[in-house]
C-alpha cells in the first residue's frame, strides 16, 4: 500500500514534467497550426546548462536559472529563423525542418558536451526526504517537482483567465481568425508564446535533470509522451493538457508496478512479469486509442 | 506534366536502371565488393520510401510511423529463424506454428503481418487528421518500439542476430550479389505494382482525397476506408522492406522501429520528391550516399545534415525530381 | 400530393447562441426548381449542409424520397442521389478537366477497390464522362489541369461534376457567385437546360436568375421560412418585401 502511494506520487511527478512540456506545445499547436517536432530539444538544452551551471558554480538555481534564460533564448531563435517560415506551409514541411533542427540539436550537444550522459545532482536543501504518511518517506525534490507543477498551473491559470494578454492567446488558440480581427500584431503574439511555451520546456529539462541522465536524445522519449497528452486532451487546450498529463504520467508510472501484480494472479511469476512489463510499456497507447475512439479530437477540443 | 519532363526522368531512369543492373559487375571492376552491401541497403529503403510515397505523397497522410512496419516485418524473419535456432517452441507452443527460415513461407507472413498492423493503427489513426494524424501514428510507431524493447525473450534493447538469411529454393541468398538482385528484383516490382494502383480508379480516389476531401465525400466516395486501404498497402510495402533488411544485416534491434527512422524515411519522400514514383528511389539513394560521404569526414555528420533538411523544406520543395524535371515546368 | 422528393421535418441548428436553423420544413416536389433566398447570414448553406450531411441537425428529420436519411454519412446520400456544389469552387485543381468529371462518374459506377486497371481506359467510365464533358461544353479544354481553367470555366466543372453522378436531386449553393455577366448567362442556360430533367434546390443571390429559374421559392430569414411559393406570390408577399427585398416603409 505504501508502495502504491509512492508510484502514485512518482505517477504525480511524472504527470508534472509532461504538463510543463505540454502547455506550452498546446498552444504552439493551436494558435501557429504549426507541428513542432524540436520542442523536445528546448528541453535538453534546460537540463545541459542546468547541469553545466550547477556544477561550475555549485548552485542549483543558478543552474535552473540559466536553463529557463537559455531555452527561453534558444527558443526564440528557433521562431525567428526556422518556425516564422513555416506557419503557411502544410504540416509535412513542419515535420521535416523541425526534425532537421533535432538532428542539429542533438548533434551540436553532443559535440559539445560528448556521448557521456551527464549527471546532475539534488541540490543539498532538497536532498531529504518527507514523511507525508507516517513510514512511507518521499524525496522532497520530487515533491518540490510536483509543488511547482501546481504554482505553474496556477500561473497560467491566472494569466489565461484574468489577464488582456492571456485571454488574447486563449481566443486565438481557439479560432485564429478572431486574433487578426482583434487587431493583435499576430507576428509578436506568435513568438511570446513560443518563448513562453520554450521556458516551460526549459523549466521541466532543469527539473529532470537530477533524477535522470542527462543526454543526447532524451528530449524525445519526453516528447513522445507530451504528444500522447496533447492528443488525449485535445489540441489547443491547455485544462486538456493538464489533465491529461496527470492521467498519461499516473498510468505510465502505475502501470508498471501494477500490471506485473495483476498478471501473477493468472500467470507463473517469470511470464506474468514479461507480460506486465510489455504491457506497461503500451498502456499509455492504448490509452490514447480509447480515447480517439471514444472522442476522436480529445477530451477538451479547443477548436470548433 | 510537361512532356520535357517525362522524357527527361525516363532517361534519368533509364541510367539509373542500366547502372544498378550492372553495379555488382562494377563493384567488381572498382574492387570494392562493399558497394553492392551499400546499393542493397539503397534499394530496401528505396521500397520503404516508395510505400511512404503512398501514403504521404498520392494520399496527403503524413505518417510519422511507418518504421514500425519495416520493424514488424524485419521482427517476424528474425523472431521464427530464433526459434529454429534455439530449438524453442513458438508462443511457448501454445499455437501450432513452425519455427522456420523459408523465404516462400517466412516472407509472405512478415508482409501479412506488417499489414494487418497498419490496418489496426491506421484504422485509430485515421479517425483523426492533420496534427493529430501525426503525433498518433508516431506515438504508436513508438508504442512498438517500446514493446520490443521489453521483450527480453528476443534480446530487448540487444535485438536477435540471425545464423543466415533466409533460404530461398535455388538461389543461395548468403552470396550478396544474388541477395542484391532479389533486392533490385523487389524495388522494381514494388515500382510497378503502385503505378499500376496510382492510375487505377482506386489510386484516383486516394489522390482525390488527398486534394479535397469534403469534396469527395460528397461526390459519394465514404474515404476513410479507401484511406485505410491505402495505408494497409504501404504498411505491406515497408513490411517486405522490413524482411529484405533483416536478411541483409542478419540482425534485427529495436532501433529499426525507432521514430527517428521514420522520421528518415520521410526525408528520403521529400527530399526525391513527394507524389511522383521515382522520386522516393532518389532520395534514399541521395540521403544513404550523403550519410556515406560525410561520415568519412566527420562523425558529427548529422549536425550538418540538419541544417541541410530545413534549408531543402525552404528553398527546394520539389525535391530532386523536380530538379531533373527542370525548374520552369512548375508542378506536374 | 405525392411524397416530394425531399422533405425536411422541424429542422433545427444552433451555433451556441446563434440559431442558424429554425424549425425549418421544406417540402421539394420531383422534378421542380426550388430557390432558397434570404439575406446574409440567413442560414442559407446552413441548411444546404445539413442536406448533404456536413453538418448534423440539433433535431428533426430529412426524407429523400420518403426514407428517413437523417442519420447517414455525406458519402451515403451522394450514393442515394443527392448531389452538391460547393459556394467556394471545389474542383481538383491537380487533374484534369476529364479526370474531374471521371471521377465523379466514378462514384456511382461501380466500386472503387480496384487496383490494377487503369482508370483511364475504363470502359464504364469513359462514356459518361464524355457526355459529361459535352453537357458543360469543355471538350476542348478536357486535358486542361483543373488549376489552369479560368473562374467561370472552373464553376461549370464544379456544376459538371455534380450532374456526372445522374443525381436526383441537386444542391447547388451560389453557383453564379463571382462570375461575371458572361458567365452568369452561361450558367443560367446550363441549369435552364436541366429544368424538367432533374430536381434542383438552388441558393443564389442574383434575384434576376432566381426569378427566372425557380418554380417555388423558399425565403428564410434568421434561420425559419418566412414563405413558400411562386416567384409571383413571392413578389406579391407584404412581408417578405418588408424583410427582405430591401423595401423601406
Amino acid at each position: 500500500m505504501l508502495l502504491f502511494f509512492e508510484q502514485l506520487l512518482n505517477g504525480l511527478q511524472l504527470g508534472v514534467m509532461l504538463f510543463l512540456m505540454s502547455a506550452g506545445l498546446t498552444l504552439v499547436f493551436g494558435i501557429m497550426r504549426v507541428i513542432n517536432l524540436a520542442h523536445g530539444s528546448l528541453y535538453m538544452v534546460g537540463a545541459y546548462l542546468a547541469a553545466t551551471v550547477s556544477l561550475h558554480s555549485g548552485s542549483f538555481l543558478l543552474g535552473l536559472l540559466a536553463a529557463l534564460l537559455a531555452s527561453a533564448l534558444v527558443g526564440l531563435l528557433m521562431e525567428l529563423m526556422v518556425l516564422r517560415r513555416l506557419y503557411q506551409r502544410d504540416h509535412l514541411d513542419q515535420v521535416l525542418a523541425t526534425f532537421g533542427l533535432i538532428l542539429f540539436f542533438n548533434e551540436g550537444v553532443r559535440m559539445i558536451w560528448g556521448r557521456q550522459p551527464l549527471f546532475m545532482d539534488v541540490p543539498q536543501w532538497l536532498s531529504g526526504t518527507v514523511e507525508l504518511i507516517p513510514g512511507a518517506p518521499y524525496p522532497s525534490y520530487r515533491l518540490a517537482i510536483i509543488l511547482v507543477g501546481v504554482l505553474v498551473a496556477l500561473f497560467l491559470y491566472l494569466l489565461f483567465n484574468h489577464t488582456r494578454l492571456g485571454m488574447r492567446i486563449r481566443a486565438g488558440a481557439s479560432n485564429r481568425e478572431m486574433i487578426a480581427a482583434l487587431g493583435i500584431n499576430i507576428k509578436l503574439l506568435n513568438t511570446l508564446v513560443f518563448a513562453l511555451g520554450a521556458l516551460l520546456a526549459g523549466l521541466a529539462g532543469a527539473m529532470a535533470g537530477p533524477i535522470l541522465a542527462v543526454e543526447s536524445g532524451m528530449g524525445e522519449s519526453i516528447l513522445i509522451l507530451t504528444f500522447v497528452v496533447i492528443v488525449i486532451g485535445g489540441v489547443g487546450s491547455i485544462r486538456g493538457a493538464l489533465v491529461a498529463a496527470l492521467l498519461v504520467g499516473t498510468v505510465e508510472t502505475l502501470g508498471g508496478y501494477l500490471l506485473p501484480l495483476l498478471l501473477r494472479l493468472f500467470l507463473p511469476l517469470a511470464s506474468a512479469d514479461g507480460a506486465g512489463a510489455s504491457l506497461a510499456s503500451m498502456s499509455v497507447y492504448i490509452l490514447m486509442a480509447a480515447v480517439l475512439v471514444w472522442r476522436p479530437r480529445g477530451l477538451f477540443p479547443a477548436h470548433d | 506534366m510537361p512532356g520535357s519532363c517525362v522524357s527527361r526522368v525516363s532517361l534519368v531512369a533509364a541510367c539509373c536502371a542500366l547502372l544498378l543492373a550492372l553495379l555488382p559487375w562494377l563493384a567488381d571492376a572498382f574492387g570494392d565488393p562493399y558497394l553492392v552491401t551499400l546499393f542493397s541497403r539503397i534499394l530496401i529503403y528505396a521500397l520503404a520510401a516508395v510505400s511512404l510515397d503512398l501514403i504521404i505523397g498520392y494520399g496527403g497522410m503524413v505518417s510519422l510511423g511507418h518504421a514500425a512496419f519495416v520493424g514488424s516485418g524485419a521482427y517476424v524473419v528474425a523472431i521464427l529463424a530464433f526459434h529454429l535456432q534455439e530449438g524453442a517452441p513458438l508462443f511457448g507452443g501454445f499455437l501450432d506454428i513452425q519455427a522456420n527460415d523459408q523465404a516462400l513461407l517466412v516472407w509472405p507472413l512478415a508482409v501479412v503481418i506488417s499489414a494487418l498492423l497498419a490496418a489496426l493503427i491506421g484504422a485509430i489513426s485515421l479517425r483523426t487528421r492533420g496534427m493529430q494524424f501525426i503525433m498518433i501514428t508516431l506515438a504508436f510507431a513508438q508504442m512498438l518500439y517500446y514493446l520490443f524493447v521489453s521483450l527480453e525473450g528476443y534480446g530487448g534493447d540487444d535485438g536477435i542476430s540471425l545464423w543466415s538469411r533466409s533460404r530461398l529454393p535455388g538461389l543461395d541468398l548468403a552470396d550478396n550479389v544474388n541477395f542484391y538482385y532479389v533486392c533490385l528484383a523487389s524495388l522494381l516490382l514494388f515500382l510497378w505494382l503502385m503505378r499500376r494502383l496510382v492510375y487505377s480508379r482506386f489510386g484516383r480516389v486516394v489522390r482525390g482525397t488527398r486534394e479535397n476531401q469534403p469534396r469527395m465525400e460528397s461526390l459519394g466516395f465514404p474515404v476513410y476506408r479507401y484511406q485505410l486501404a491505402a495505408f494497409t498497402i504501404a504498411g505491406a510495402g515497408a513490411g517486405l522492406a522490413g524482411v529484405l533488411l533483416a536478411n541483409q544485416n542478419e540482425f534485427v534491434s529495436p532501433g529499426l522501429l525507432h521514430w527517428t527512422h521514420s522520421g528518415e524515411l520521410i526525408v528520403m519522400v521529400l527530399l526525391g520528391g513527394m507524389g511522383t514514383l521515382l522520386g522516393p528511389v532518389f532520395g534514399a539513394a541521395a540521403l544513404l550516399l550523403m550519410e556515406e560521404l560525410l561520415s568519412a569526414y566527420t562523425e558529427h555528420w548529422m549536425f550538418f545534415l540538419g541544417p541541410f533538411l530545413i534549408l531543402v523544406v525552404l528553398f527546394a520543395k520539389r525535391g530532386i525530381y523536380g530538379w531533373i524535371c527542370g525548374g520552369g515546368d512548375g508542378h506536374g | 400530393m405525392d411524397e416530394p422528393l425531399l422533405r425536411t421535418v422541424a429542422l433545427e441548428k444552433r451555433f451556441g447562441a446563434v440559431q442558424a436553423t429554425s424549425d425549418l420544413s421544406l417540402e421539394i416536389a420531383a422534378g421542380e426548381v426550388h430557390a432558397l433566398i434570404g439575406p446574409n447570414g440567413a442560414g442559407k448553406t446552413t441548411v444546404i449542409k445539413q442536406l448533404a450531411g456536413e453538418l448534423a441537425p440539433d433535431s428533426g428529420r430529412i426524407l429523400l424520397a420518403g426514407e428517413d436519411i437523417t442519420a447517414l454519412p455525406a458519402s451515403r446520400r451522394a450514393q442515394l442521389g443527392l448531389a452538391r456544389s460547393f459556394q467556394i469552387t471545389s474542383v481538383f485543381e491537380q487533374m484534369s478537366v476529364r479526370e474531374n468529371l471521371a471521377l465523379a462518374v466514378q462514384a456511382h459506377k461501380g466500386h472503387s477497390f480496384r487496383f490494377w486497371r487503369s482508370a483511364a481506359r475504363d470502359n464504364a467510365l469513359t462514356g459518361p464522362t464524355e457526355a459529361a464533358l459535352e453537357r458543360i461544353g469543355l471538350e476542348a479544354r478536357s486535358e486542361l489541369l483543373a488549376a489552369n481553367l479560368s473562374y467561370g470555366e472552373k464553376r461549370q466543372l464544379e456544376v459538371g461534376m455534380a450532374l456526372a453522378g445522374e443525381p436526383r436531386l441537386l444542391l447547388l449553393d451560389e453557383p453564379m457567385a463571382g462570375m461575371g455577366p458572361g458567365g452568369t448567362v452561361k450558367m443560367t442556360e446550363l441549369i435552364q437546360s436541366l429544368k424538367g430533367r432533374l430536381t434542383m434546390l438552388l441558393i443564389e443571390h442574383d434575384m434576376n436568375a432566381v426569378f427566372s429559374l425557380a418554380d417555388r421559392i423558399t425565403v428564410l430569414v434568421y434561420g425559419a421560412a418566412l414563405a413558400t411559393g411562386t416567384p409571383d406570390e413571392i413578389r406579391g408577399n407584404a412581408e417578405v418585401r418588408r424583410a427582405y427585398l430591401g423595401e423601406s416603409e
